[in-house]
């Protein structure tokens, strides 16, 4: 998870980001940067996540968390 | 049945596979692709597969087509009348993710790979002038926009605009067209439909719904038969709609 939390850092232009960070409220979030995301999961996990479950999962803690639940489906 | 084959790229899945089977009745099969298994699949799926002939190649070694081409057409002393290029990479991503090397794969595998093989196929010694039909299989996407698309669209209109010049340049031996899918139910697209949200879009969007892999082949079957002897230099655009729709969403 920590190759994908830097990977989630360089997506969204920052230097770093912590655990509560909730992903809407950074500068380059938008659409596509949601797409990029959704991307790197599918690549990374082969996991599928939707764009609005993406939307749901306000932080990048939720995000862990969901990606790893669906993982273990 | 003509004893020329038609080269079909992509032919292991999507459209690429579809159109290899329903040609595969009237037509003798030089299948293209990187994914072996995929063209036996195919294969199992055509009308009398010992006529068809399997070509094992990834496009993106752009550098090594013209010899593995030449190499089979003289192992199996074929020669090609239809070339149809079916093969292609998307890849959805901001433009500030781009690069050279990214841009570089794309653009082998969905266009430079096409020059690289009708240079091959025109030439006399090697394929003997056998060649009468060029087909690309672009995107509206090469002639109307979306976000992310930045590369693929740009392979496709690249794909377009040398279909043109060709169209020209090879008239009136050689007919050379695109065909212009819009959205089509195939692994290409099946990422992108696994989320509800795209694919209520989808269906707003698309007038007649969402295109099957056949509704292709049918229009592919037409242009490469001599009902379509007098069409060249066309951007056939086949989308259930899509581009004619203006409404408010």
């Amino acid at each position: 998870m920590e190759a994908f939390v830097t990977k989630l850092a360089e997506i969204l232009e920052v230097d770093k980001v912590e655990m509560h960070d909730v992903l809407m409220d950074f500068d380059s979030w938008d659409s596509l940067t949601s797409l990029s995301i959704i991307a790197t999961i599918d690549a990374d996990f082969n996991v599928n996540i939707s764009a609005e479950e993406l939307l749901a999962a306000s932080t990048v803690d939720d995000l862990i968390c969901l990606i790893q639940t669906k993982k273990e489906k | 049945m003509s004893s020329d084959y038609t080269l079909i790229t992509g032919a292991a899945s999507g459209i690429g596979q579809k159109i290899a089977i329903q040609l595969s009745g009237t037509n003798k099969l030089l299948l293209c692709d990187r994914d072996v298994d995929g063209m036996k699949s195919t294969l199992g799926f055509c009308n009398d597969p010992e006529n068809h002939v399997i070509w094992e190649f990834d496009l993106y070694k752009i550098t090594d087509i013209k010899l593995s081409l030449c190499e089979i057409l003289q192992l199996r002393r074929i020669f090609v009348d239809n070339f149809i290029h079916s093969a292609g990479l998307m890849k959805v991503m901001r433009m500030k993710d781009v690069d050279y090397q990214n841009a570089l794969q794309i653009f082998n595998v969905n266009f430079f790979s096409a020059v690289e093989i009708i240079s091959t196929l025109l030439k006399k010694n090697i394929n003997q002038g056998h060649l009468k039909n060029i087909l690309f299989i672009s995107a509206i996407l090469g002639k109307f926009g979306a976000k992310g698309h930045n590369l693929y669209s740009a392979t496709k209109a690249a794909l377009d605009g040398l279909m043109k010049s060709l169209a020209l340049e090879l008239a009136p031996e050689i007919r050379v067209n695109s065909i212009l899918p819009g959205g089509v139910k195939t692994p290409m697209s099946e990422f992108a439909l696994k989320d509800p949200v795209i694919v209520e879009k989808f269906k707003k969007d698309y007038p007649l719904g969402l295109g099957e892999p056949s509704d292709i082949a049918n229009l592919v079957e037409f242009l490469v038969s001599d009902k379509s002897r007098w069409i060249t230099g066309q951007q056939i655009i086949i989308d259930g709609g899509r581009t004619a729709n203006m409404s408010q969403k």
